[in-house]
């Protein structure tokens, strides 16, 4: 049983908030590329490896939701994408031993990994791109590198 | 003899329990809504609704923009401002030179076209507008730009740039629009060399514009123009859209494709035009 705190609730509501207006800013756009990091899926990679947050399948879904009306390609496209990322958060947890800070950051990369991943492939099936590899490298880089600096204001704010 | 503890006990997680089904009938939900969405376009219409939740997000990311612009008076110095007018000064007597001579030549063409019995013409309506944030949003290659409803800005018109075609108007909420750009892979664009020889349709391929397929017969070489066509009645006939960069071979042998380099991109200029079709010249 997860104790819920109240503390950190509201601090991933203001950094719900933080995302929102830093997607809609391409602070990391890079040669006319659009790899801005993918603010919310960092949020929801800190929210699943936080001890103290209740996150449940629907709860993600209806976040989701909230996402793809905001800045979604399709709607559907961010629910999916979190329920399989928490899902392989669980999967991972289940069958490996996540016993120290390193082995949880390296949970954290493939979480993001396979987040940006569902993103990509749900815009490219529906908006008929072609699969851009070295964009979605730079996204990758730059949304590890958001995923720090969110991790410190965390740590400021606790 | 030593215990051996439980891995379970080790693990910075200890909640693991995740419902099979409860995931798959919600994933399979996801896939039910993006079908609806990319058949009935529901978010498009969801966000035109609620834009009372997006303006004000548009609104504080842009507010800094704004109140510089505002207050850009302050900081200019009166030397500035005397010098920009001379120059604007000079720029308004070039222009009103060459617009005697357009005057002619339009009131040439009116006479000639008359005499041709030629179709009528098209009259388009200029809306003035600026791109605001976001300039791009994450996935899509679109810009938005602070006219909309408000402004009569409609659905499908043209944007431009003084550069050339920037794209089309994808959708119009109150005060904003989003525009999709002119080589986003939804975009097509009739298309024509600047002589007015070889019709074609343009294509955007996210980089670039291409015609996938031109008969090896027609003479297109690099560094060709292509202009609007005006075909489609969305795009005044000869707005420039780009520059011949290349000419690939195909399996085909009897084809071509032609890559052509826009001359403008949304992200180029501030200030864009939109061009509404407002109907025929008597």
């Amino acid at each position: 049983m997860k104790i819920i705190n109240k503390k950190e609730n509201i601090f991933f509501l203001l950094l719900f908030i933080f995302s929102l207006f830093l997607s809609h800013l391409n602070i990391f756009d890079f040669a006319n590329q659009n790899t801005n990091p993918e603010y919310f899926i960092i949020l929801i990679t800190i929210m699943i490896n936080s001890k103290s947050t209740n996150i449940s399948l629907i709860r993600v879904f209806i976040m989701g939701l909230i996402i793809d009306f905001f800045i979604g390609v399709i709607l559907g496209q961010y629910s999916f994408t979190l329920l399989i990322m928490l899902v392989f958060h669980k999967v991972y947890n289940h069958y490996f031993s996540v016993i120290s800070e390193e082995h949880k950051g390296i949970l954290q990369f493939f979480t993001i990994l396979i987040g940006i991943i569902c993103i990509n492939l749900v815009a490219i099936s529906n908006l008929d791109q072609g699969f851009d590899f070295i964009n979605i490298l730079l996204v990758l880089i730059f949304t590890f590198l958001a995923l720090q600096i969110f991790q410190f204001l965390k740590k400021i704010f606790f | 003899m030593v215990a051996r503890k439980s891995t379970k006990n080790l693990k910075l997680f200890v909640d693991t329990a995740v419902s099979i089904p409860t995931f798959l009938v919600l994933v399979i939900f996801c896939f039910i809504l993006m079908g609806i969405d990319s058949r009935f376009n529901i978010t498009k219409e969801i966000r035109k609704n609620f834009t009372i939740f997006t303006t004000p997000i548009y609104s504080i990311i842009n507010a800094p923009n704004r109140i510089y612009k505002e207050n850009l008076n302050f900081f200019s110095s009166k030397k500035i401002l005397i010098e920009e007018n001379v120059k604007l000064k000079k720029k308004l007597y070039a222009l009103e030179l060459a617009n005697q001579t357009n005057i002619t030549i339009e009131s040439e063409n009116k006479t000639l076209r008359q005499k041709l019995n030629l179709k009528k013409k098209y009259l388009f309506k200029n809306i003035n507008s600026e791109i605001i944030r976001p300039s791009t949003k994450v996935n899509q290659r679109t810009v938005t730009i602070n006219k909309g409803n408000n402004n009569n800005v409609k659905e499908g018109s043209a944007v431009i740039n003084n550069f050339g075609l920037i794209g089309q108007i994808y959708s119009v909420y109150d005060n904003s629009s989003e525009v999709t750009s002119l080589v986003s892979e939804q975009f097509g664009v009739p298309a024509m060399l600047e002589n007015g020889l070889q019709n074609s349709i343009l294509y955007g391929n996210g980089q670039n514009l291409i015609i996938p397929f031109s008969s090896i017969y027609n003479k297109i070489n690099i560094g060709d123009i292509y202009v609007t066509s005006g075909l489609d009645k969305i795009y005044p006939k000869g707005i420039k859209v780009g520059k011949v960069s290349s000419v690939i071979p195909t399996s085909d042998s009897q084809f071509v494709k032609i890559v052509i380099a826009p001359f403008t991109r949304p992200e180029t200029s501030s200030q864009v035009t939109i061009i509404t079709p407002t109907g025929t010249s008597k």
